[in-house]
């Protein structure tokens, strides 16, 4: 290459790193949680493809040793990882609050990081980590440390910082190397900020959100998302989804999940959760417009650029729950810069991501009332017909093989519980909430073919029974029936405790009729159903289910440009290669525990690899693992 | 001379030693985390349902007794459903052995009264 032609090509370089803003462009790595800022999960890689994809082997395979099924003092591990590949490295975040540096062909740990962290269930009952982030310098000082960092938070709010390369510790970052978010949980400060979800980094910036204890009380500490410097931890600024002026008797409305931006308009996506108490809004009546909403953040002021609510005065726990999809959308001859939403109560929100305006119509309809003294639901809820809801509108009916298990408990119970339709009210009777608070679809959302506007989602469709109880009856019944354990939670500061449990026989089988969970497609273009699948396998006792069942899922797909998906996400420890065009499963393997992780896709030294961290989830199985397996073609 | 053809029933040797194959490979199942049962009551039943069917072939051979040859099919059948629900191949090949066993012991078995 000629002088001139190695200077463009550095220029152009970096030109792509600047542009980017340590975007990453999608490439060959797997830079952040959801693949790329955007939240696409796609890679542009195309060696392994729906023809050869039955070749495809353990390349390797590597355990942490961070696992707990929660029989001892150590409370259970769930491990929801994105592995990262960038700086030619695989990271990972484990349950224990690591950071492992694999070599990203061999699994050879190249260095570990410990942050000494509490093993305690102080918010969450299990001990969750969903990954690390990533950092570099745009104009590295050469020889110095703490050009490139990978980032981990805790269960007690610490956020660390070390050099990407060695694992030791940014000094310069907050003190020795660890910021302390809870210095910032002023309010209702009932339980430490916990940061099991890894901050999403743009240029200098870290956005940090947090988990809470779920159901617990009423008044909480309220949602913020800090911005913090990516070098020394210093807060920029900070984002309050709570008017100040209720934010004392309510709380949570907090982001949880994932986070995605617009490179290029430096737009930040949150999905913002369900305010506290989350069955009971009595005494959160003033409106809360940015609780349960997609918002659109200024990235360098945090300044509300435009928010859509997704439920009003929201008594179901529908946490938005996952980062937006970032894709452009061609539709009616025209090119629209779009986002989707997925949710827990099963819709998908198509919308203009510049202005929060749907791309299809979502329409105001009138719901059921809610019928507890002191509570004031909403008349009405964003509906959304196109695209067609992963979850359908009715409940499908009880099961009749688990109804003859239990010898017509099923339909005897459906009989008394309060049921019509989607959105009915938590009640004292008990109320049958379908979808339910577990999905619809959960924190790993959507994946898009941003070529061919193709969307894909697994969902889960569940039916639990919500039955509030006023406080000295549910005192009464948690002391026999068991706090938490035996479904009792109890939203401590309101009139009503909450009765949730999933709606089955005694025998563990769904009350409900299958599928209990679905892969589908979407074309974006037109908003159509290409394809919907029963996805993985109920496996009780040991004994797989039929597929047309489905399973419960949790976590999410990714896609490559050859037209596969990859996931696990399902019961059955399984992980899966399926065709973007049909549905069909075209590879699968099995794995030592459910492996809801997002898979990672990247390429390294011409080999194509797709990596899952295997961990368990206590809400789909009591099974836990500490591996990665990570796959490729053979040589 | 019954001894000795009791000895030699082909048939009942089969379910025994298909039972016991199947006990063996259930194990292997139980406490090899890559089978996707370890640890599971499903693996820990036909563990004992291909044992249980391994002494009823034993006691099988050479006799029709007909609570026994009963009891030897409803193992197969119901360990062949089990296996077939926890998706264990071996477990299958070893009770459609058994099977082959059953049937060549209900057909072929020798006869008390020829003894």
């Amino acid at each position: 290459m000629s002088r001139r032609g190695i200077a463009m090509k550095r220029a152009l370089l970096a030109a792509a790193l600047a542009l980017g803003g340590h975007a990453f462009a999608q490439d060959r790595t797997w830079a952040h949680f959801n693949g790329d800022l955007r939240a696409q999960k796609y890679s542009p890689l195309a060696q392994i493809t729906p023809e050869n994809v039955k070749n495809l082997q353990v390349a390797w395979r590597a355990r942490t040793g961070d696992k707990s099924d929660g029989s001892g003092k150590v409370p259970a591990t769930d491990w929801s990882a994105t592995p990262l590949f960038v700086n030619d490295t695989l990271y990972l975040g484990t349950p224990f609050y690591r950071i492992f540096a694999f070599e990203p062909d061999s699994g050879k740990v190249k260095w570990t990081y410990d942050p000494k962290a509490v093993l305690e269930a102080l918010t969450q009952p299990d001990l969750k980590n969903r990954g690390v982030a990533y950092w570099q310098a745009a104009a590295p000082v050469i020889g110095a440390a703490c050009q490139k960092r990978v980032y981990v938070g805790t269960m007690d709010a610490k956020l660390h910082s070390v050099d990407a390369d060695t694992g030791k510790p940014c000094q310069d970052f907050g003190k020795g190397g660890i910021v302390d978010v809870n210095r910032w949980n002023t309010l209702n400060a009932k339980w430490p900020l916990s940061l099991l979800q890894p901050p999403t980094v743009f240029k200098d910036f870290l956005f940090v959100g947090w988990a809470g204890k779920d159901w617990a009380l009423a008044e909480a500490p309220p949602g913020t998302i800090f911005a913090l410097d990516a070098r020394t931890g210093a807060l920029r600024w900070t984002f309050h989804s709570i008017p100040p002026e209720i934010a004392a008797k309510t709380g949570t409305a907090n982001v949880w999940a994932s986070m995605a931006i617009d490179p290029a308009r430096e737009i930040l996506y949150v999905p913002v959760s369900s305010p506290s108490p989350n069955f009971f809004g009595g005494n959160r009546l003033a409106p809360i417009p940015l609780g349960t909403s997609v918002t659109a953040l200024e990235i360098a002021t945090g300044k509300v650029l435009w928010s859509r609510q997704l439920v009003h005065h929201d008594l179901w726990d529908f946490d938005t729950n996952a980062a937006p999809t970032l894709v452009d959308i061609t539709k009616d001859g025209k090119t629209i810069p779009a986002l989707v939403q997925t949710s827990k109560q099963g819709f998908l929100y198509v919308l203009d991501r510049t202005t929060g305006e749907p791309i299809y119509p979502i329409e105001e309809r009138a719901v059921p009332k809610s019928t507890v003294p002191g509570e004031r639901s909403s008349p009405t809820q964003p509906y959304v017909a196109l695209p067609k809801p992963v979850v359908d509108d009715q409940w499908p009916g009880v099961f009749w093989l688990a109804d003859l298990a239990s010898l017509g408990y099923c339909s005897r119970k459906f009989k008394e519980l309060d049921y019509e339709g989607r959105f009915t009210p938590p009640s004292l009777k008990g109320a049958l909430s379908y979808p339910a608070t577990i999905g619809g679809v959960e924190w790993g959302g959507g994946a898009v073919d941003p070529a061919k506007q193709i969307f894909v989602v697994n969902n889960s469709s569940a039916a639990q029974i919500y039955k509030l109880m006023p406080r000295k009856e549910f005192d009464a019944a948690a002391k026999v029936g068991g706090m938490e354990t035996g479904g009792y939670f109890p939203m401590e500061g309101s009139p009503y405790g909450i009765q949730l449990t999933t709606f089955q026989n005694w025998l563990g089988m769904p009350c409900w009729n299958p599928p209990y969970g679905s892969l589908s497609a979407y074309d974006l273009k037109t908003g159509a159903l290409l394809w919907r699948k029963p996805f993985g396998q109920i496996q009780y006792w040991g004994f797989y289910m039929p597929e047309s069942w489905g399973t419960i899922t949790i976590g999410g797909p990714t896609i490559t440009a050859s037209g596969l998906v990859f996931i696990g996400g399902s019961m059955d420890s399984r992980v899966r290669a399926i065709d973007l065009k049909t549905g069909e499963v075209l590879w699968k393997h099995l794995v030592p525990a459910p492996a809801v992780a997002l898979p990672a896709i990247y390429e390294y030294r011409g080999r194509q690899y797709v990596a899952f961290a295997v961990g368990g989830n206590s809400i789909l199985l009591p099974k836990v693992s500490d591996e990665v397996v990570v796959f490729s073609l053979p040589k | 001379m019954f001894e000795a053809r009791r000895r030699r029933d082909p048939g009942a040797r089969l379910v025994s030693g298909a039972g016991f194959l199947g006990a063996g490979v259930s194990l292997w199942n139980y406490f090899n985390e890559a089978s996707g049962i370890a640890g599971t009551p499903g693996a820990m039943l036909v563990i004992g349902s291909s044992a249980l069917l391994f002494l009823v072939g034993f006691a099988l051979r050479g006799r029709s007794r007909g609570v026994l040859s009963l009891l030897a099919l409803v193992l197969i059948l119901g360990t062949t459903f089990a296996g077939w629900l926890l998706e264990s191949p071996t477990l299958l090949v070893a009770m459609a052995l058994a099977l082959l066993g059953w049937l060549g012991h209900a057909l072929f078995r020798p006869r008390r009264e020829f003894a």
